[in-house]
């Protein structure tokens, strides 16, 4: 198996496989300019989202903590945070976390440029600059170690716990036993099959850190009165053959594999060990891709039974059909189909080899169909309200 | 993993089986397993009688509890098997 690729390296040490320019918004009163300067550019990722403002607390960490997170990806090769300048959280505040990765990272506030025009003019001049510098970046050859994937599952169907999850565990077992790391998400869909993975943690601390993520986000539901059956399993999931919320979960945490659960991590942060790592996210993808991205993962696989085009923004998103019919439907967004298992034309272990042969080819520039469609979703999962 | 004619049964312990093409009404897949309801792709049959209250088992785990008597061959969903997790009206069970 081949278990080296050609990324780029980082000043601080890490690696990435993808040299993206990003240009941020520190607060949706800057979405319009952040566009602007993105706009009819080449390697330059625009990053819009509607928070950054009337935040406080818990949620106003958690939203920053992301931000920066997502800017300082191993991916990311220089930076320009836009704010407006009277905003809860800054430009100025998410440049300063990212100035940790020594990438070039640059802070504009519209209300000390002389509005959106010239804030745009000079963006656009930045940019010359980080191209220039991005482009100047080292490549060089490193082990699959020196990956984090982020593993997502999207529009489940009965088909996601019997062909593609079990065969993203296939290729998750892989990498752990290269010494790489994989980050299951999605704490929704570990109710009803957590009692399987607490076996798997390596300490106890890790079992009652898990434990307490699934009982908090249980409770959560439980607090608000409200049945997350209405939610989850979706009307999607439950026309594609998911009955019950345990039933969608034990087919969940098959990507994860079979290795011990080495570290349960809050959303968005990034993992001290390797191996198999638990984040706390919620079920909606694009904000648990997100938190995975802002955690360090620099790819994601992504298992879908119903269909969906989505991807990650910063890290390049391999999309894997439950079903041959999906596969075919929705070609476009599909990168493999897990869906011959089903018909007997591969198996489960064949199927894993093909996700991880690929994950390597995408690791070293192979566009995946998500990148081809120029798909780059971004979403921030908030705990708190708007004051 | 077994697979079966038109079905798969994911573990030894499962009291259902998944669907791997559409199974009309009254086919007979084996000599003791006679489906009574149209199943398609994906969803589950029930392999023998589920009392209401017993668990359904699939992935050799538990799935939820059947809410109704459940006769071998009918399809096993929403109508018939309720989850016991995530509603706010019940305790958590930690296992």
């Amino acid at each position: 198996m081949k278990n080296k690729i050609t990324a780029y390296l980082r000043p601080e040490g890490e690696v990435g496989i993808r040299n993206h320019i990003l240009v941020m918004a520190s607060v949706v009163c800057a979405n319009k300019a952040v566009s602007m300067i993105g706009k009819n550019e080449n390697n330059v990722v625009s990053i819009t989202h509607p928070h950054g403002c009337d935040q406080a607390g818990e949620d106003r960490e958690r939203t920053l903590r992301t931000l920066a997170g997502v800017a300082s990806n191993p991916n990311v090769a220089g930076v320009i945070i836009v704010g407006l300048g009277c905003e809860t959280i800054s430009a100025e505040m998410i440049a300063e976390k990212i100035s940790a990765t020594e990438k070039p990272v640059y802070a504009l506030e519209i209300q000390n440029n002389g509005g959106v025009s010239s804030t745009v003019e000079e963006g656009k001049r930045i940019l010359k600059g980080l191209k220039d510098k991005a482009s100047k970046v080292k490549r060089g050859k490193v082990g699959i170690d020196q990956l984090v994937v982020g593993l997502e599952c999207g529009g489940s169907d009965a088909f996601s716990g019997i062909t593609a999850n079990p065969a993203v565990g296939v290729a998750s077992d892989l990498i752990v036993e290269n010494q790489g790391s994989v980050i299951l998400s999605e704490t929704p869909e570990f109710i009803g099959a957590e009692h399987l993975l607490i076996e798997r943690c390596s300490d106890s601390k890790v079992k009652e850190k898990l434990a307490f993520i699934v009982q908090r986000f249980e409770q959560k539901a439980k607090d608000t009165g409200l049945d997350i059956r209405g939610a989850n399993p979706t009307p999607g999931n439950m026309a594609g053959g998911i009955t019950t919320l345990e039933e969608k979960s034990l087919g969940c945490i098959y990507k994860g594999g079979t290795s011990e659960v080495k570290e349960v991590i809050e959303y968005a942060e990034k993992p001290n060990k390797k191996g198999l790592i638990i984040m706390d996210t919620p079920g909606n993808d694009v904000e648990s891709m997100t938190g995975m991205a802002a955690g360090g993962a620099q790819i994601m696989i992504f298992t879908t039974g119903r269909g969906t085009p989505t991807a990650c923004a910063v890290a390049p998103t391999i999309k894997v059909a439950t079903n041959s019919l999906i596969y075919e439907n929705m070609k476009e967004s599909m990168d493999i189909n897990a869906g011959e298992i089903i018909t007997g034309h591969k198996s489960i272990a064949e199927v894993g080899e093909e996700i991880l042969a690929l994950l390597i080819e995408v690791a070293e520039g192979r566009l995946t169909r998500g990148e081809i469609l120029d798909q780059r979703d971004f979403a921030i999962n908030r705990i708190g309200p708007t004051f | 993993m077994k697979k079966l004619k038109n079905l798969i049964l994911l573990n030894e312990k499962d009291n259902v089986a998944v669907a791997t093409k559409r199974i009309d009404q009254n086919e007979r897949l084996q000599p003791d397993l006679l489906v009574k309801d149209r199943i398609k792709i994906g969803f589950k049959v029930a392999l023998n009688d589920i009392n209401k209250n017993e668990d359904v088992i699939k992935y050799g785990e538990v799935i939820g509890k059947a809410s109704k008597n459940i006769v071998q061959g009918e399809l096993v969903h929403t109508h018939n098997l309720a989850g016991l997790r995530g509603q706010a009206d019940k305790q958590i069970t930690q296992k």
